[in-house]
């Protein structure tokens, strides 16, 4: 079920009213049943993998505690990994590998050893497969006890705000927080609907709008030129964070509805002064979750620069396949490693030779370091976005072409109408969506809550924005014809 | 929680408020009378004598205003299958006089509909909603009754949006217009554009026969048997006819002789089953080789076209004594 869907607007009242009425140790029931009936809505059958994973962590996590052989601990352990990556493997990544080794035999005689097969990519396996297997190895490092409530098990593994696109939860925040009773707060609610109504808003008037102009440049590269790439990308720069952050406000929206607090997945990406910065802002859960899983056991930044540069590398390279199973997500988690790399060694210059800034001002060492941090992310998202490498490595090639006429306002012209870059219908929810999303920004990187904030304008003006957003969205919704899935949700 | 439900109760309705609102000035407009043809659904008399179910094929073809002793009507709706024809039969039976003439036209697509997953025939189902009951409406989920029945605001498409503000009032009568000429044919020059009906050919000719290769569907039979038994069980009197297309059509690659043989075979054998006549025009060459009787390779015109069958057409009701 999609969050900004028909059915979505059904069942999520539903489940609210049945949640406050029910007593408090019936809740988990009601909110797993609705957690599955929300992943089924999409494809029935793929319940059963959700299941197959619940049930293999749940009982290799027992097995676990039970055992102080640290052997049998580590067969357990080894079990639960098997099975989420062998999940992940056959379904997300087996053609992919196919077509790879495919492609390294297609200039011998020799038949490719393995066979590809067809299946459809399910529903946010990425999130629920690291989300249950982060459980499994905190328990085996016993950094955590067991869960030893099933149906609480079960629930975190598939808590329906949170299950096809993150945020991707730990078991020690997000299971006490099932287990508490929680009552109906309307301050908590409201905040909780406003967030919902603005990841709507997100989603479906910046990032939907703008899609338009993404797709017409990246679906055939071949024919545009320097100007389209450019604006094309910085347009896909704006519409996977408000598509992506429209999500998982929504989630946490919902989630802070029932009186659970969702972890933040963005804290304002774009304003970073560093990539480093910039990863601890994007996609939150799913960088510490590489950090503390897979960086850190490698030995993370406490070894020789050689091997940092290589935990780094394998932790990017790794990202950037999580994301897809593509080469251009591998190639964009590798130029993201790249980038942290000369970063890393710049610095050590810098220290090294005791350099001192060239720019002195506070306000204007902190705009040309995000202004250079949003290019080189910028030009990292062509890799992310086109189909193909080929396309990608055309785009790059040819995005400064025809730079000499850029301001020439009848060449603009012309490049606007050959990628549908319409006034009223993209780049006016572009520029309204930007002006409020840098108000909102400017407030949290001032420690403000800028929900706080909205609710302390007049009754009137917050009651015109709720109507006008809601109106927007839907008249959006209708003359779309259709409801488009969050990019995230591939992954 | 009193204070959020008196809120929210509140907000949705001065959300639903608006909605309606725009609602009421959408669905008053000719605009989108036209585009659901709902327009031809109004008025409906009482103690009709004859009428046709039927898609656009009987659509273009029967016009009652050139039978004017008789009362009429036209209950045909573009691509209509037999299902929804039996449908409007049951809706509006209690318009009908007792031993009322039913046409029930036959199409080449119709016994090959594919019922429970064409998208086609779901998308039909828009023409329905707002003149048929809702449990008359097959496969119907609660979205659809939404925005097709309640509220058709939320179907609307951009281009339509202008006329909410201000309504095109001649949009019925240039609808109507639109059809009244063969659309390839050039009267001045007397040339038609052969290209352009080939071009027809490729695109109507295959989604009338997408579906051959899937063969008979028993439902669609089923449900023309179910009209016409329905017919003789209330004393109508049922009438199957297959209305003209140009040779253009009937010479299309996917109208194969087996395809011809199956058609009027499965035709023939309702006809001898419930002894009722079937009066096939469909190669009729008083039309099919007269490009200026077509509005397209498939459809007679409003002009010539539907003037002559529709004379052809009553007058052989007359004398066979359809009509007294």
């Amino acid at each position: 079920m999609l969050f900004n869907s028909f059915e979505f607007t059904l069942f999520f009242p539903i489940v609210i009213i049945l949640y406050f009425l029910l007593p408090h140790k019936f809740r988990w029931v009601l909110l797993l049943l609705s957690s599955y009936i929300f992943y089924m809505a999409w494809k029935p059958e793929y319940i059963i993998l959700i299941i197959i994973s619940t049930l293999i962590d749940y009982s290799m996590s027992i097995l676990m505690e039970k055992s102080s052989n640290k052997r049998r601990r580590k067969i357990y352990l080894l079990v639960s990994i098997i099975t989420n990556l062998g999940l992940l493997i056959v379904f997300k990544y087996f053609n992919f590998l196919f077509d790879s080794v495919s492609a390294l035999f297609a200039n011998t005689d020799i038949t490719s050893p393995v066979r590809s097969f067809s299946l459809l990519l399910p529903m946010g396996i990425s999130f629920y497969t690291f989300q249950t297997l982060s459980y499994s190895i905190d328990v085996y490092r016993k950094k955590r006890k067991v869960e030893r409530h099933l149906g609480y098990f079960a629930l975190y593994v598939s808590y329906f705000p949170q299950l096809v696109a993150g945020p991707i939860e730990r078991s020690d925040r997000l299971i006490p927080q099932l287990r508490q009773k929680n009552i109906f707060n309307y301050d908590r609610v409201k905040q909780g609907m406003q967030r919902m109504l603005w990841g709507v808003f997100q989603k479906i008037i910046i990032a939907d709008t703008i899609a338009i102009v993404v797709e017409t440049v990246y679906s055939s590269p071949k024919e545009h030129t320097g100007l389209s790439f450019v604006i094309a990308t910085a347009i896909f720069a704006v519409q996977i964070l408000c598509d992506f952050a429209g999500y998982t406000n929504i989630a946490i929206g919902c989630a802070q509805i029932m009186g659970i607090e969702l972890m933040e997945n963005f804290r304002q990406p774009y304003f970073a002064v560093s990539i480093r910065d910039f990863w601890s802002r994007w996609h939150i859960s799913l960088s510490t979750w590489f950090r503390d899983y897979l960086y850190i056991p490698l030995g993370g930044n406490r070894v020789k620069k050689p091997r940092y540069y290589f935990n780094i590398m394998v932790t990017f390279l790794i990202s950037g396949l999580w994301h897809g199973a593509n080469w251009t997500y591998v190639f964009w988690g590798g130029l993201h490693g790249v980038y942290s790399i000369i970063e890393d060694i710049l610095s050590s210059i810098r220290k090294a030779i005791g350099l001192k800034p060239l720019i002195k001002k506070p306000w204007l060492k902190r705009f040309v370091s995000t202004t250079f941090v949003v290019i080189l992310v910028g030009f990292s998202w062509i890799f992310f976005r086109a189909e193909n490498l080929n396309d990608a490595f055309y785009i790059v090639s040819h995005l400064i072409e025809g730079a000499g006429m850029w301001i020439r306002p009848s060449y603009i012209k012309v490049i606007c109408e050959q990628i549908n870059l319409d006034f009223m219908e993209v780049l006016l929810p572009l520029i309204f969506g930007m002006i409020v999303m840098i108000i909102m920004w400017i407030q949290k990187e001032t420690g403000k809550n800028p929900y706080e904030s909205f609710n302390k304008l007049p009754t009137i003006i917050r009651w015109i924005v709720y109507i006008a957003f809601t109106l927007a969205i839907i008249a959006q919704f209708v003359l779309s014809n259709n409801t488009s899935q969050f990019i995230y949700f591939q992954f | 929680m009193k204070r959020f439900l008196l809120k929210m109760g509140i907000y949705l309705i001065i959300i639903f408020s608006v909605l309606f609102y725009l609602n009421y000035r959408w669905t008053n407009t000719q605009v989108y009378e036209v585009i659901g043809e709902t327009y031809r659904m109004k008025n409906i008399p009482n103690e009709i004598e004859i009428i046709n179910l039927g898609s656009s094929h009987a659509q273009f073809a029967i016009d009652y205003n050139s039978l004017k002793e008789y009362k009429g009507y036209d209950f045909s709706i573009p691509a209509q299958s037999f299902m929804y024809d039996l449908n409007i039969l049951k809706q509006y039976q209690k318009h009908l006089s007792d031993d009322c003439v039913v046409i029930i036209p036959i199409s080449y697509f119709d016994y090959y509909e594919d019922y429970p997953i064409d998208n086609v025939i779901k998308r039909q189902r828009r023409f329905y909603y707002p003149i048929l009951n809702i449990n008359r409406i097959k496969y119907l989920n609660i979205l659809d009754i939404l925005i097709y029945k309640w509220l058709p605001i939320l179907n609307i498409d951009k281009e339509n949006l202008v006329y909410i503000v201000e309504d095109d009032k001649n949009a019925i009568s240039n609808y109507e217009r639109k059809f009244q000429q063969n659309k390839y044919y050039s009267s001045e020059t007397q040339s038609i554009d052969i290209d352009g009906f080939l071009f027809e050919n490729d695109i109507k000719v295959y989604g009338h026969s997408k579906n051959f290769a899937k063969g008979v569907n028993p439902y669609s039979i089923e449900q023309l048997k179910t009209i016409v038994e329905y017919c003789l069980a209330k004393g109508y009197r049922p009438l199957l006819i297959t209305t003209p297309f140009s040779d253009y059509y009937n010479a299309a690659e996917d109208f194969t002789e087996d395809f011809y043989e199956e058609f009027y075979q499965i035709t023939n054998n309702i006809s001898q089953q419930y002894n009722i006549e079937y009066w096939d025009y469909s190669h009729d060459i008083r039309f099919t080789n007269d490009i200026t009787l077509f509005y397209d390779n498939n459809h007679l015109n409003k002009g010539k076209g539907i003037s002559l069958f529709s004379s052809i057409f009553f007058d052989r009701l007359k004398i066979e004594g359809y009509l007294k």
